[in-house]
């Protein structure tokens, strides 16, 4: 290759990032206004969009509403846009959580549960389901899902501080003790399920994953951590990159490397928490989306990161819907569908590549 | 001008000392080879100067500021890192690798300028990557991954460079190419290079100054004629080593020995005709088996005299482009005459050194038991106009052996000196018919090497 | 050589004792069909079929409905163990204190050693053991009772009759449950109106109902209304908020269970559930609570069970009469 073409495509870099992003933003609005059409109630485009209209303020004097009637305005606003939103913020925090994970253990099979998340958050679930009043609530959101949250993070903390060593947590160490608690917390919770009587069903069913109770205060309570989450997270991509090479090399090349990277844990591990206490245990999104869209769009995290938040955003909000419609009035768990999904697609790339893959 | 002062260092990991007291002063333009056996503290000292390990005690001084005072991106804008081990396991490309090395140099936010390309490309020019540059670098072998790394040390336009290893996976060439271009940076920019080599004749070729470790400790710190002598590595490297000059490099450099296996000394005196190399082999493998050797004569520049010198040989020695002098043949010949065995190698003879021949023959007539190393037949040899051709057969007539290949050699003597033991004490031991029967055993078995 | 062919020899001996033994358990297990005229055979709602000897003298029951049916027949002297949950139509606790009746076990987790200790000669349970089936069927006989409608519960009750030898008493109550039904249903059909929209949320979370193959779904249809998932056959399906919303029923059923918080929380939390101000249930103010006891037994009070729906939806009918 001729050094002006190297150096072309170089300079380039930054506005190709622009438009892929603009392009993948635009992708995920069109996926949601058609998300939002996909339920047993059959409510047509020009409905939802009249309905939406409706809310913003300027706007709402042009429009006719008489067509559209009460229960298909409290479908659309109170049922299925939250509902949506969550997917979006959900799919958005899990998959910026894994391309966290993934660049600082420099570990293919690091996922957003990796630390115990999951495990402390279903931990907390059944406590509250089993042993805390069902009426108290706190900040108007459920007993179970608050202690959802302050459950995955107490673990998530746990691990990293039976980690520390000195000032410093060493990464091996860090995978070690994410899989001991793991593990512990697993058999907690097995034990918990067994005396569980009715809430059971209700227990699994959370576990499970999936969006068909959430309420608008839900996903006031996620967007901060996950919109404030990905964006602090940009502005620590180019060292992101430095520590996808290995501590030693960030820290030669001026990275703040122990700094960073607790910061970095927190922040992938609130967004996974708050993603959790909402829609229970969704897998894949945080281990397979960073990969897919490395395969498409390359390792670098400046592009890395937003990219795979709008993709995974996109990919559980078209999983729920699936989830959805997928058996006529009755709904399937999302993760069950992640993984149908996501499984075939990630093959289909893996296959695509003609080298041997590799991060 | 920059400079590094380490003073007092002593590294540990837990309660272990790793390194202790290791003080070194290196200034602008300084390339430094850091020496030293397996084990040494090498990667240690470079780690705490990469500031991966405090030291547990003493100072390390970058411009005369303490090294672990400054902040990780102040200390990256003048200091860059080439590590050990070079693999990366994400597909960034070459490039983009190399484009990392100009972070210390970028605020957050900016993305790589004009300029940042600029560098990148001269320094990937300068290691033999730019051709690389779009490939993805896990896909690379370890060679060009390793030039990358170079690269992106470099990229960072560092006033100091450690590398530790860095010639591990690269062939010949590319070996000589990155430390001819750590060598002109420290010359021409004034950069300070540091670096960990396991190869001795690279390090005395492009260093200028050496640090030599052992057990943690600094052994020798200097010039290159200071550190690089046989006897440090000898007691360091626990290896014999020859260290000459090349007169084509102007550098050092050091032929190793094999180790050397540790024979009984024997009390037999062999004396060695040699000259133009013929006999170097020959004298420490004789050595090695415990005979005392003499040799001679042989002028002062020959290779076979340093030989003889390095292995503490006493040698008849003769000023070069002369003949050889009444009083060194005199010497020579006494010395063959006290010898139990004389060998000559396939030295070519001509008029500066017939008289060792000529020494020979009188010796030989005396019952010195003489071997002659014929793998090269005498007349290509000569260049007396046969008279050492003449010398030959009068030599084979007296009971000269004449052996056609120099390994055969020890053996023969080893089997040679066991008879004479025992030679020597069944006269003295070995009563009755028994004295009579190992005298007829021992008859000298010459008629059958005839030929 | 001689190492490989042992290792066949071994190997076919092996397999031979292992045919034997299956024959031989498999021989023994099955239930004998030496069958004479006396013999009693059952088939029962999973298709077993048992045979019984005798009028059996000693009956476990497994689940309340089952207890209710055989007293209800008039076998309750001949019942030797029941469940904690069963408090109907006796005090069992009482009769356990005084010795006259023995615990077999929870609801859905029978105690092997209790049952084992009464020496029972039949066994009734509903679907709830069916995991333990296969073990407990090679121990005893066992009549699994599992009606997906109404007329599957007399269809029970007729078979509880015929397996303990009451089948005088059986009819008889089979005849009352029909009549009293069909009045209900003949009054609320002399209305004339159509039925209204029912929905029986049968747990939350995850939301739940009750499909087209339960005997719920068959109790809303006698009551005067229909259920509006009766189009689901899976019996307890997962159902969507949205679509509640969307089928807009005219009236919601919560049932709660005795002693038991109610899992909906309270019917002022049903009622803000997001986009559920828009359902005629909830601003025509026809949310009822009933007993969750009544629908969670399939047997002799399922009359009861249609009374109290009816009650609720057609109140200007039934709430001076029986």
């Amino acid at each position: 290759m001729s050094d002006g073409k190297i150096e072309g495509i170089y300079a380039n870099r930054s506005s190709r990032w622009k438009i892929i992003l603009v392009a993948l933003v635009l992708a995920l609005f069109l996926t949601l206004i058609v998300s939002l059409n996909i339920g047993y109630a059959s409510i047509s485009f020009s409905q939802i969009l009249a309905i939406l209209g409706k809310q913003i303020p300027f706007l709402s004097g042009s429009i006719n509403s008489a067509s559209i009637s009460p229960s298909s305005q409290a479908i659309i606003i109170l049922i299925r846009l939250p509902r949506v939103l969550a997917a979006a913020l959900v799919g958005a925090g899990l998959a910026a959580a894994g391309v966290i994970y993934q660049g600082i253990f420099r570990n293919p099979m690091a996922d957003s549960y990796l630390l115990g998340a999951s495990a402390g958050a279903s931990v907390g679930y059944s406590i509250a389901v089993l042993y805390v009043s069902s009426a108290l609530t706190i900040v108007g959101l459920g007993i179970a899902q608050t202690f959802a949250f302050i459950f995955a993070l107490l673990t998530v903390f746990l691990v990293l501080f039976i980690s520390r060593v000195g000032h410093r947590i060493p990464i091996t160490t860090l995978l070690l003790s994410g899989v001991v608690v793991n593990i512990f917390l697993l058999a907690m919770e097995t034990l918990m399920e067994l005396h569980s009587g009715q809430a059971l069903t209700g227990i699994i069913a959370w576990l499970a994953g999936g969006f068909s109770d959430i309420v608008w205060l839900q996903v006031w309570a996620v967007m901060p951590f996950v919109i404030i989450g990905i964006a602090i997270t940009f502005f620590f991509t180019r060292d992101l990159n430095m520590l996808s090479m290995g501590d030693e090399t960030a820290q030669h090349l001026g990275v703040n490397t122990e700094k960073v990277r607790q910061l970095l844990l927190v922040i992938a591990s609130l967004m996974t928490a708050a993603a959790v206490a909402i829609s229970g245990v969704i897998g894949f999104v945080g281990l397979i989306i960073p990969h897919m869209t490395r395969l498409a769009i390359g390792p670098d995290h400046r592009i890395l990161l937003p990219a795979s938040a709008v993709v995974g955003a996109m990919f559980l909000v078209i999983c729920d819907a699936v989830a959805r419609v997928a058996t006529g009035a009755s709904e399937l768990p999302v993760g069950v569908i992640t993984a149908l999904v996501g499984t075939p697609f990630f093959i289909y790339l893996l296959r695509r590549r003609k080298t041997t893959y590799s991060l | 001008m920059v400079s590094l002062n380490i003073d007092g260092v002593e590294c540990r990991y837990g309660s272990i000392k790793i390194l202790e007291n290791v003080s070194l002063s290196v200034k602008a333009g300084d390339f430094v080879g850091i020496l030293g056996p397996n084990g040494s503290g090498k990667t240690t000292l470079l780690r705490s100067i990469s500031r991966s390990l405090k030291p547990y005690k003493g100072t390390i001084l970058l411009n005369d500021k303490d090294l672990y005072s400054l902040k990780n991106i102040e200390v990256a804008k003048q200091m860059a890192v080439v590590p050990q081990d070079n693999t990366i396991s994400f597909s960034f490309t070459a490039l983009e690798v190399v484009l990392m090395g100009r972070n210390p140099h970028l605020e957050r936010f900016q993305m790589e300028t004009e300029n940042d390309m600029t560098v990148a490309r001269r320094v990937m020019n300068l290691t033999n990557t730019w051709h690389l540059a779009s490939r993805p670098v896990n896909e690379l072998s370890g060679g060009e991954r390793q030039r990358v790394i170079i690269a992106r040390a470099l990229a960072q336009e560092p006033k100091i460079l450690l590398l530790d290893e860095p010639l591990t996976y690269l062939d010949i060439i590319n070996q000589l190419e990155i430390m001819d271009l750590i060598k002109s940076l420290c010359v021409a920019d004034g950069i300070i290079a540091m670096a960990v080599v396991h190869d001795l004749n690279l390090a005395a070729r492009y260093c200028n100054t050496a640090l030599l470790l052992n057990k943690g400790c600094v052994f020798a710190a200097g010039s290159l004629d200071e550190v690089m002598t046989s006897e440090n590595i000898k007691t360091v490297f626990k290896v014999d080593a020859m260290v000459k000059r090349n007169p084509v490099t102007n550098s050092l450099y050091i032929i190793p020995l094999s180790p050397p296996k540790s024979s009984p000394p024997r009390n037999c005196a062999i004396h060695i005709v040699s000259g133009a190399g013929t006999g170097t082999v020959l004298m420490k493998v004789l050595q090695e088996e415990g005979y005392s050797l003499t040799a001679g004569v042989l002028n002062v520049l020959d290779t076979d005299f340093e030989t003889a010198e390095f292995l503490n040989i006493p040698v008849i020695s003769e000023a070069p482009f002369s003949p050889i002098t009444e009083k060194t043949r005199s010497a020579n010949f006494d010395l063959m005459a006290k010898s139990s065995m004389i060998v000559i190698t396939s030295v070519p003879f001509g008029y500066g050194n017939l008289s060792n021949l000529e020494s020979a023959f009188e010796a030989v007539k005396l019952g010195v038991q003489t071997y002659i190393i014929d793998e090269e037949p005498i007349d290509v040899r000569d260049f007396t106009g046969g008279k050492a051709t003449a010398l030959m057969q009068e030599l084979k007539k007296h009971g000269a052996v004449f052996i056609k290949h120099a390994s055969e050699l020890p053996a023969l003597v080893n089997a040679k000196h066991d008879l004479m033991e025992l030679q020597k004490n069944a006269e003295t031991e070995v009563p009755g018919h028994t004295k009579k029967a190992t005298k007829e055993i021992m008859q000298p078995t010459h008629h059958k090497e005839q030929n | 050589m001689r190492n490989k062919n042992i290792i066949y020899i071994v190997a076919t001996i092996i397999i031979i004792i292992a045919l034997l033994s299956g024959a031989f358990l498999y021989l023994n297990y099955k239930t004998p069909n030496n069958s004479s005229s006396k013999d009693i055979t059952i088939v029962d709602d999973e298709g077993y079929t048992t045979n019984l000897t005798a009028t059996p003298q000693r009956i476990v029951s497994l689940a309340p409905s089952c207890t209710q049916i055989l007293f209800a027949v008039g076998a309750g002297n001949k019942v030797v163990g029941v469940t904690t949950y069963d408090d109907y139509p006796y005090n069992f606790s009482a009769w356990v204190a005084a010795g006259n009746m023995t615990i077999d076990g929870g609801y859905g987790t029978p105690d092997m050693e209790a049952i084992a200790s009464l020496r029972p000669d039949l066994i009734v349970t509903d679907s709830i053991n069916d995991a333990s089936l296969p073990s407990m069927r090679t121990l005893y006989k066992v009549i699994v009772l599992n009606p997906s409608t109404i007329s599957g519960i007399y269809t029970d009750i007729s078979l509880v009759g015929k397996a303990t030898g009451t089948q005088t008493q059986a009819n008889a109550v089979v005849a009352n449950l029909t009549s009293t039904i069909n009045g209900i249903a003949t009054k609320i059909a002399n209305l004339h109106e159509a039925p209204m929209k029912v929905f029986y949320e049968v747990w939350t979370p995850p939301l739940m109902t009750a499909g087209s193959t339960t005997w719920i779904n068959d109790v809303i249809s006698k009551a005067g209304g229909v259920n509006i998932f009766a189009n689901e056959t899976q019996q307890y399906p997962t159902v969507a908020s949205e679509t509640v919303v969307s089928l807009d029923p005219d009236a919601i059923f919560l049932p709660t269970e005795m002693g038991q918080a109610p899992f909906y929380g309270s019917v002022a939390s049903v009622e803000a559930t997001p986009g559920w101000n828009t359902i005629s249930a909830v601003h025509n103010d026809r949310i009822f609570v009933i007993n969750g006891d009544l629908f969670a037994e399939a047997g002799p009070r399922v009359a009861d069970c249609v009374y109290a729906v009816a009650a609720d939806l057609y109140p200007q009918l039934f709430n001076s009469t029986s």
